[in-house]
């Protein structure tokens, strides 16, 4: 997700019910729909009948709907609202 | 300095890992089902040109025969399109720029690949289908020499 994210950074994520979509462009914290145990953080670019589109903010490197397809919404953990700020150690991780 | 505090704190908090790049953890790549698609363009290929057509005047055999010849066709252009997507997958995802020093003929090599999947579609060509099936077999060699393995070239027919 460079370069809006780094490794390491620490974000706040709220949480969405089933009945409330996230917005187009933001970056949403979902389950992987292929491996249960995996989160993923990535934009949201789409939102349509089969799940989310999600996209990586570094294309060349990112992992995302273009090979997994769209994420079904019940994957979806919440909506990214901030990030903290990066601390000395955290920079260097 | 409250904020600074408050920050330290809540990097100290244990937080569950989100990852950007799945690439690694969940990478599973093998040659394989381009092999298996790559091997169902062959038998199609080998099938349709055994089929033979019905004598005239017998609408009934016509009609089966064409629609088993539109099938195989239908097969033979989707396990084509199959291949060519999964030596895709490997050829932008798994390899990395420093394989080129390895294998400086990769680009070459998929390429190639990729358009032997296109001629394979194209015709009803035996040759090329046995050509694809060889270009797979190459790569599954480049792939399992880039993870130090060796892993044994074994194909379902």
């Amino acid at each position: 997700m460079q370069p809006t994210l780094e490794p390491g950074d620490r974000v706040l994520v709220r949480r969405l019910g089933r009945k409330t979509a996230p917005c187009l462009g933001s970056v949403v914290v979902t389950w992987h729909p292929q491996r249960s145990k995996l989160r993923l953080i990535k934009r949201l670019s789409r939102l349509d009948s089969r799940g989310l589109w999600l996209l990586g903010d570094n294309p060349g490197e990112s992992t995302d709907s273009r090979q997994l397809g769209a994420v079904p919404t019940n994957l979806l953990i919440g909506e990214v609202v901030g990030r903290l700020p990066r601390g000395k150690s955290e920079q260097s991780r | 300095m409250l904020r600074s505090a408050l920050s330290a704190l809540a990097c100290a908090l244990p937080a569950p890992v989100a990852e950007a790049h799945c690439d690694g953890p969940c990478g599973v790549y093998d040659p394989a089902s381009a092999r298996v698609a790559a091997e169902a363009v062959l038998s199609m290929t080998k099938k349709l040109k055994a089929m033979e057509a019905p004598a005239s005047g017998d609408a009934a055999a016509m009609a089966a025969y064409n629609n088993t010849f539109g099938r195989y066709v239908a097969i033979k252009e989707e396990e084509a399109q199959k291949t060519k997507k999964e030596l895709l997958i490997l050829w932008t995802d798994y390899f990395k720029p420093d394989h080129l020093a390895t294998f400086p003929d990769l680009h070459d090599t998929f390429w190639k690949a990729a358009k032997l999947c296109s001629a394979c579609k194209v015709n009803i060509d035996q040759a090329k289908a046995e050509e694809l099936m060889a270009a797979v077999e190459k790569i599954h060699g480049m792939f399992w020499q880039s993870k130090g393995r060796s892993d044994a070239w074994v194909t379902a027919s």
